[in-house]
């Protein structure tokens, strides 16, 4: 009995000394082989540029361009998610996607490509992380006006970013890209972006003076927002800007824009929508009928004929509250890319988004963010109204030039469209109508940019859907459900979509 | 290498060892008249041996010499003791009884005296099990335990979802361990997808229940302990049928073939056409259109059509789907050893076409007695599983995305869906029903091995040591064909360029136990059970995949076949240690105390976290013990038990660091960038930060409970109260993305479980032609969170914007969130000028998917050789987002949308309903509308409260009938049973609240997000017949 209970004892101590010993590095697995502790500069760059591309395409996208009618939401019977949106039906959980890629990807990942330029010595890596930050920034104050700046990504360390003021974050993004453009100009830099960047890949000899150009442009689109409330900055600052020599995004080869592929998942994210949600989005009657009305040129790269066969070619637009269906002019190759194959159009001549009798396009065309048309327009309307240098008319003219351009139109058909209705006139009121509505037609598929104008502006005139749930346009959207349930220190939600961001006042 | 220490160890305790006699007995175990019981239990007291007896009745078993006692049990039979002595031949006869007074298999597969135990532990027979055939395992638990929530995902194939007592934890898995002859098994899988490919079954779906001898719930932690960290969640004990030693062998095979059809299919309208507004419109899908008068119309094809109703166009969709079983079984032995060897083979066509499961079941198992101390068992079970699937979920590949609202006036049976190559030709936006489930192709194929090897050597009469080491391992394949045109996400979401997927899943479970028994008789009075032991377990998942996109070649199914193909590769790997100890304390059969503590350590936990220690508690008291004239009287026996247990768990691997990972883009709409990017890849940091910090989360369960017999034991009673509380659970709180995470880990909240378990059986008749006998099962439980992460006000466990499932500090766990109409403060809706409701802008509280109450009610009728058996299976409570009740009615097919005639004579439109509401004025509502404004997508269908529906039931689960020849009457045919009988499931369904479908669907599947209903497939209802012959 004795032995017995002493032995088990025993046997209770071995394993205890067996367990003391080898224990510990059996169990030291807990290292994930599927990723890794540290990542190189290099690809977190791409990857903050791949999500700025997708998202100029993405969720933003539709809510900006629904609001500005560029496009209707619309559907052949079921519901879609467009169709409530463009009746203003937009609600907080549906922005949690877009702000969690805003600040947790994108942000996120570029803040971590600035510290560790600083750590490594690469300004220039340092430079294009803060002016595509400026960037994203301005995005977001101008969708929701105040948002987590000064306090934002810091990760576990600080759970509750208080949000700051939307023009505290305006004048600090100044400072910003003045950083940037300093930093990019530095004459050494252990890296620098090439390749890898999505946007402005190549050498960086090449890209450095069309990030430069960039950055002054997203100033001017900066300082023109404040038209509104302060023409006067506006026009001060554009002229100190201009007059200092700083170079622009003057012509199409430096536009701020992603190009995409045309493999499945390469493909850029307005034809892909188009493709996994067919019938969702049609081109708006307010953009199609404004074009309609000049017999634009570049309609045959925005959209297809409705009907289909229609010669001289036909364009006709949806608008909210229409009645279900396919019959309308669809988004084509200026969006989505080159196209092939016979579209098959029924007996209304419509033509189906997928599968048998429809066109197929590449997937490839570019989103554009920031073009050389709206640099021109912003220019003339700085000359027209704020006293800012250059001449107007000529600007306008340019600025249509470069859309043309850009949608692939002939000198011929540009210089015939301009002669027709190129010259601005009337009061200036009714020349800052002309050259918005041109901005509107250039800045087809720009995400934001046309809401924004439309809010600065009040053009292109726009109708409200007769089903909307409001009775005004929307001035901001609502802040993210996330943010309202998990930060403490987020604003009381908004009422409804009408609160205006800071310039907008 | 600690495998090779524990041998060395068990090496040297042979050495110092003393030899002990044993002593072969052998017996017939029969019913009162004499008639054998096949497969009673036969074991030795106070340790896992034991044998059943064979088809005649007998049975052989090697017991030590000296104060041995063997327990005789039979379900169904009061179970019984007898000292052995020096006896080597004992024949003993059971009487009849119910519940009480049986051994049970409890953990590492001790079978114990229930009268000691001091938990609540459940046990269902074979025959129990598989009255009623079914494919899954999980399936056939339904409605049969207390405390048990079995919850049906819907589907054939799918799985279920077992919850014994309540969840214990946010985000990990709340499904029970599954053991198999005391080695834990892998059971994951069962979740649906939401955006992508086919429904999924869980992976119990691979054990044979023709195998399976009995299977014990262990439902609280005082029961699971033993199995450490992975049973906080309760066990489910599968003990395989064995073969008899001392018997010649016997050969059994037995089939059965089942009819499946779809249980309930909506109540459609077959008066309006395909359209809108009146009008005939070819391509909407929706049935707004003019009253069915036989006028012609051009159809979406061009073609003129004269319209018409198609009354089966959707019944047309569901087949008759069939499920067919043969088992062939061979067992017997010698009187050292015994075997038994068992093919199984299972064939289930699903109600949908191209839906088909094939399963091959081969088990083995035998043990030998080598020397009189020396007894070396193996089992092994190889599986080989089949299945094609179609797709699921919320995409436009999957059949049932609109199949259920197809205009009331399209010919799907008939009108062609493809032309000549293939190309689908379909109005709707969506894939149609037959082209997808012909061309949108998917399958899959495991080879699964599991078994375990046994070596137990007795030292001495009472000191016994066993080395048990199992495995787990499959390899899951999985194939997806997505044809060209695919208009839905289907398997690789290739913007219909047609896609392949080729997906490999590995997975190993190694198990090893090494333990300790000593059983001591310390006085006349005490006995003493003690166990210690270890375990090692070590788990490794692998999977690879590749997703082309863009065929080449049309129906070539070669990855190689697409211009792009994205590989990705992952693994993870898990370890666990733990050294337990058990022991059981008897004093005469009064009382019994039983205390185990456990230590384990996790590999998932930083070093310094890694180990955690953890006991229970359990006491049980038979109260007739105390005072002898107590017995005698009504009451047979009467015990309480009581318990106070704790189990700790690890957290999933890698959650300890942050990680950088490869990126992409996606938005949820189905456009996404996936790397590589024109030759770029990118990197990002995780938005999921980790937690150096984190340790185990920890559940402790409190309960108590009694069991009474009285009467002969003719009424049985079995109560248990219980308070289960979680604390310190491990998740990934989310964050707000403003701080550039969107999650972290760590150890937050806490779930509180209460609940009640109440079983009780009367036998009203017991006679020598016959018993009937009733059982009732009770469940009750509440799960509350009682508490989220600090800042945290929700957790989204699945679903969508609206409507989603979240916890909810202070509610009911899992709630149902979307959004609701506009009510003013007395909680009128507000309408709009036109009429028709406003909708809330944020999502708020719109249904509970836990149901009150659960309950299962068998019924046993045995005459002559007749058995009648049949099962209720009764919910009170839990509600259900239905998403297809709610496109029956937008769509205008329901029935009740035609409930007023659509038009007035005069052609005008009906205004036949409206609302109850304030009109934006503040005066009553009395605008009029139409069916179409009323049901349709600014109408009822605006708000997902509109859609929430009670989902109590009561259904008929389970009816059998069957008949045993009598021997006599076999003559002299070479058969020693013959048994024929007939069966069903899901024979009748009353869901008073849920129109047009049944209530048993979970879009998620196994999941902890239950209580939404989108597109899933429906679950059936089979009929079938089956027959079992032995040689």
């Amino acid at each position: 009995m004795t032995t017995y209970k002493s032995k088990i004892k025993l046997l209770g101590l071995a394993f205890a000394m067996i367990f003391a010993s080898s224990c510990n590095k059996w169990l030291d697995i807990n290292q994930d082989p599927n990723n890794i502790l540290d990542a190189p500069i290099q690809q977190l760059l791409t990857n903050a540029t791949v999500n700025l591309g997708f998202t100029g395409g993405s969720d933003l996208f539709r809510y900006s361009t629904l609001l500005s009618q560029q496009f209707s939401g619309q559907t052949t019977g079921g519901f879609t998610q467009t169709m409530e949106y463009e009746r203003y039906n937009i609600q907080a959980s549906d922005l949690n996607n877009v702000w969690l890629s805003l600040y947790s990807t994108t942000l996120s990942d570029l803040d971590i490509v600035i510290q560790k330029a600083n750590a490594s010595g690469s300004p220039h890596y340092a430079g294009v992380a803060k002016v595509l930050t400026a960037y994203t920034y301005q995005l977001i104050v101008d969708a929701w006006g105040n948002a987590p700046y000064t306090q934002a990504l810091k990760g576990v360390d600080n759970l509750n970013p208080v949000y700051d003021n939307g023009a505290d974050i305006y004048t600090n993004l100044f400072v910003k890209i003045d950083e940037a453009i300093a930093d990019m100009n530095a004459a050494t830099s252990a890296l620098s972006p090439g390749t890898n960047s999505t946007i402005y890949p190549g050498a960086w000899a090449d890209s450095r003076p069309k990030w430069i150009a960039f950055a002054n442009t997203l100033k001017l689109r900066m300082y023109i927002h404040y038209s509104k409330i302060n023409p006067t900055f506006t026009g001060q600052k554009i002229t100190e800007l201009v007059n200092s020599g700083a170079t622009f995004i003057d012509s199409n080869d430096k536009n701020f824009q992603m190009a995409f592929g045309t493999t499945p998942n390469n493909t850029n994210s307005i034809h892909a929508f188009e493709l996994s949600r067919p019938n969702y989005l049609f081109p708006n009657k307010t953009l199609v009928n404004l074009m309609n009305a000049k017999a634009d040129p570049r309609r045959s790269s925005y959209f297809t004929p409705f009907p289909y066969t229609s010669n001289p070619a036909e364009y006709f637009g949806a608008s909210g509250g229409d009645a279900p269906g396919i019959n309308y002019s669809r988004m084509h190759t200026y969006l989505r890319g080159t196209a092939s194959g016979t579209a098959v159009p029924n007996a209304q001549g419509g033509i189906p988004a997928t599968g048998t009798g429809a066109l197929t396009y590449s997937g490839s065309a570019p989103i554009r963010m920031l073009v050389a048309a709206e640099y021109y327009f912003i220019r003339a309307e700085a000359a027209l109204l704020y006293g800012a240098p250059g001449n107007a008319q000529q600007l306008f003219q340019d600025g249509i030039r470069a859309s043309m351009s850009n949608a692939g139109v002939s000198t011929a058909d540009a210089d015939a469209f301009i002669a027709a209705h190129g010259t601005l006139s009337g009061s200036n009121q009714e020349q800052l109508r002309q050259i918005i509505e041109q901005k509107f037609i250039a800045n087809y598929g720009v995400v934001m940019e046309p809401w924004t104008d439309y809010r600065r502006t009040g053009y292109p005139v726009i109708s409200i859907p007769v089903n909307a749930i409001l009775t005004a346009v929307p001035r901001s959207l609502f802040y993210a459900q996330s943010e309202i349930d998990l930060n403490t220190n987020a604003p009381a939600q908004k009422p409804d979509l009408l609160s205006p961001v800071f310039w907008d006042n | 290498m600690k495998k090779l220490y524990l041998i060395l160890l068990g090496i040297l305790c042979l050495a110092s060892t003393s030899l002990v006699a044993q002593i072969q007995v052998t017996g017939t175990v029969t019913d009162p008249n004499g008639e054998p019981l096949i497969g009673a239990g036969v074991t030795i007291k106070g340790t896992s041996q034991g044998t059943i007896t064979d088809f005649s009745g007998m049975y052989s078993i090697t017991v030590p010499d000296g104060s041995t006692v063997l327990v005789f049990s039979y379900t169904g039979y009061t179970q019984a003791e007898r000292p052995v002595g020096t006896d080597t031949k004992i024949d003993f006869v059971l009487q009849e009884g119910v519940l009480l007074g049986e051994t049970v298999i409890t953990a590492l597969g001790i079978s114990r005296d229930k009268s000691q135990l001091g938990y609540g532990v459940a046990e269902i027979s074979s025959q129990e099990l598989t009255r009623a055939k079914t494919t899954n395992v999980t399936n056939s638990l339904a409605g049969k335990v207390a405390g048990v929530r079995v919850q049906g995902s819907g589907g054939s194939f799918a799985g279920s979802s077992i919850i014994i007592r309540g969840l214990t934890t946010f985000t990990q898995s709340n499904q029970p361990l599954f053991v198999v002859d005391g080695i834990p098994i892998d059971n994951s899988g069962g979740g649906n997808p939401l955006q992508n490919g086919p429904v999924n079954s869980n992976r119990a779906i691979d054990i044979n229940q023709e195998d399976v001898e009995n299977v014990t719930v262990l439902k609280g932690p005082a029961a699971a302990a033993l199995y450490g960290s992975r049973a906080s969640n309760g066990v489910i004990l599968i003990t395989t049928k064995k073969g008899a030693k001392g018997k010649r062998g016997t050969i059994t095979y037995s089939t059965s073939y089942a009819w499946d059809q779809v249980n309930r299919t909506p109540d459609y309208q077959n008066e309006y056409a395909q359209g809108l507004g009146g009008n005939y419109n070819n391509t909407s899908f929706a049935s707004w259109g003019p009253q069915i008068t036989g006028q012609q119309v051009t159809n979406w094809f061009g073609e003129t059509e004269t319209l018409a109703a198609y009354p089966d166009n959707v019944n047309d969709i569901f087949r008759t789907g069939s499920n067919m079983q043969h088992n062939l079984s061979f067992a017997g032995g010698s009187d050292r050893s015994s075997y038994r060897l068992s093919y199984g083979y299972l064939d289930e066509s699903g109600i949908l076409q191209n839906n088909r499961l094939q399963r091959h079941n081969l088990t083995f198992n035998a043990n030998s007695q080598i020397t009189d101390r020396l007894l070396v068992s193996t089992s092994a079970t190889y599986t080989n599983n089949a299945s094609t699937r179609s797709q699921q979920g919320n995409q436009l590949s999957n059949p049932l995305f609109r199949g259920w609202f197809i205009p009331r006036s399209y010919d799907l049976t008939n009108l062609p869906f493809e032309d000549a190559v293939g190309n689908q030709r379909y109005f709707g936006g969506e894939d149609h029903v037959y082209w997808t489930l012909k061309h949108n192709r998917y399958n899959d194929e495991i080879n699964r091995i599991y078994g375990n090897v046994a070596v137990r050597y007795d030292f001495t009469s009472w000191l016994s040591g066993e080395y048990k080491i199992g495995v787990d391992m499959f390899d899951f394949v999985r194939r997806g064909y997505d044809q060209i045109g695919a208009r839905g996400g289907a398997n690789t979401s290739a913007n219909g360029l047609g896609g392949i997927l080729e997906g490999n899943d590995l997975s190993k479970n190694l198990n090893s136990y090494f333990t300790l028994t000593a059983t001591r008789q310390l006085t006349d009075d005490l006995n003493l059970v003690f166990l210690l032991g270890t375990e090692a377990f070590k788990n490794v998942r692998e999977n690879t995949q590749v997703i082309g996109r863009g065929l080449v070649v049309r129906d070539f199914q070669r990855i190689t076949n697409t211009s792009t193909f994205n590989p990705t590769y992952a693994s993870a790997e898990t370890r666990l240690v733990g050294v337990f100890a058990d022991a059981s304390l008897s004093y005469k059969n009064f009382l019994n105390l039983n205390l185990t503590a456990r230590n384990d350590w996790s590999s998932t936990f930083n070093a310094d976290n890694r180990s955690y220690f953890y006991y229970a508690i359990a006491a049980a008291l038979n109260i007739l013990e105390l005072q002898p004239s107590w017995k005698g009287g009504f009451v047979n026996s009467a015990k309480l038990r009581a318990n106070y247990a704790q189990v700790g768990k690890p957290a999933g691997a890698y959650s300890t660091e942050t990680y950088f990972g490869i990126g992409g883009s996606a938005d949820g709409f189905g456009p996404q960038i996936v790397y590589p990017f024109g030759g770029l890849t990118g990197l990002t940091l995780g938005n999921g930060a980790g937690n150096p910090l984190i340790g185990p989360e920890f559940t402790t369960n409190f309960e108590i409970g009694t069991d009474i017999a009285l009467w002969d034991n003719r009424v049985n009673l079995e109560f248990t109260w219980y308070n289960q509380k979680s604390k310190d659970i491990i998740l990934a709180a989310p964050s707000a993305p403003s701080a550039g995470i969107s999650s972290f880990i760590r150890n937050a909240g806490e779930i509180d479980n209460k609940g009640i378990e109440l079983g009780l059986s009367v036998t009203p008749l017991r006679t020598s032609v016959g018993t009937w006998t009733v059982g009732v099962n009770f469940t009750k439980f509440t799960s509350t969170v009682t508490a989220l992460s600090e800042g945290v006000t929700n957790i989204f466990l699945g679903g969508f914007v609206t409507p989603n499932v979240r916890l909810v500090e202070g509610d009911d766990f899992g709630q149902i969130y979307g959004n609701q109409y506009l009510r003013n403060a007395d909680g009128r809706i507000l309408l709009n000028a036109n009429g028709l409701p406003r909708i809330t802008t944020g999502v708020d509280k719109i249904g509970n998917p836990n149901p009150d109450w659960l309950m299962g009610v068998t019924n046993t009728l045995t005459f002559g050789g007749f058995t009648f058996d049949f099962l209720l299976d009764i919910k009170k409570g839990g509600q259900i987002y239905s998403r297809n009740i709610a496109d029956l009615e937008r769509n205008g097919v329901a029935a009740s949308t035609a409930e007023f005639p659509r038009f007035n004579a005069d052609g005008t439109p009906n205004l036949a309903y409206k609302f109850d509401g304030l009109l934006p004025d503040g005066s009553e509502n009395n605008v009029f509308v139409t069916a179409e404004q009323y049901f349709g997508n600014a109408g009822k269908y605006v708000a997902a409260e509109g859609f929430i529906y009670g989902t109590s039931w009561f259904r008929v689960r389970e009816a059998s009938i069957s008949y045993r020849i009598p021997k006599r009457m076999l003559g002299n045919l070479p058969f020693s049973g013959i048994e024929i009988g007939a069966f069903g499931r899901n024979l009748f369904l009353h869901a008073p609240d849920y129109p047009h479908l049944d209530p048993e669907q979970n879009a998620l599947g196994i999941s902890n997000a239950q209580g939404l209903e989108f597109n899933a497939l429906p679950p059936a209802r089979s009929i079938g017949v089956n027959l079992r012959v032995t040689l």
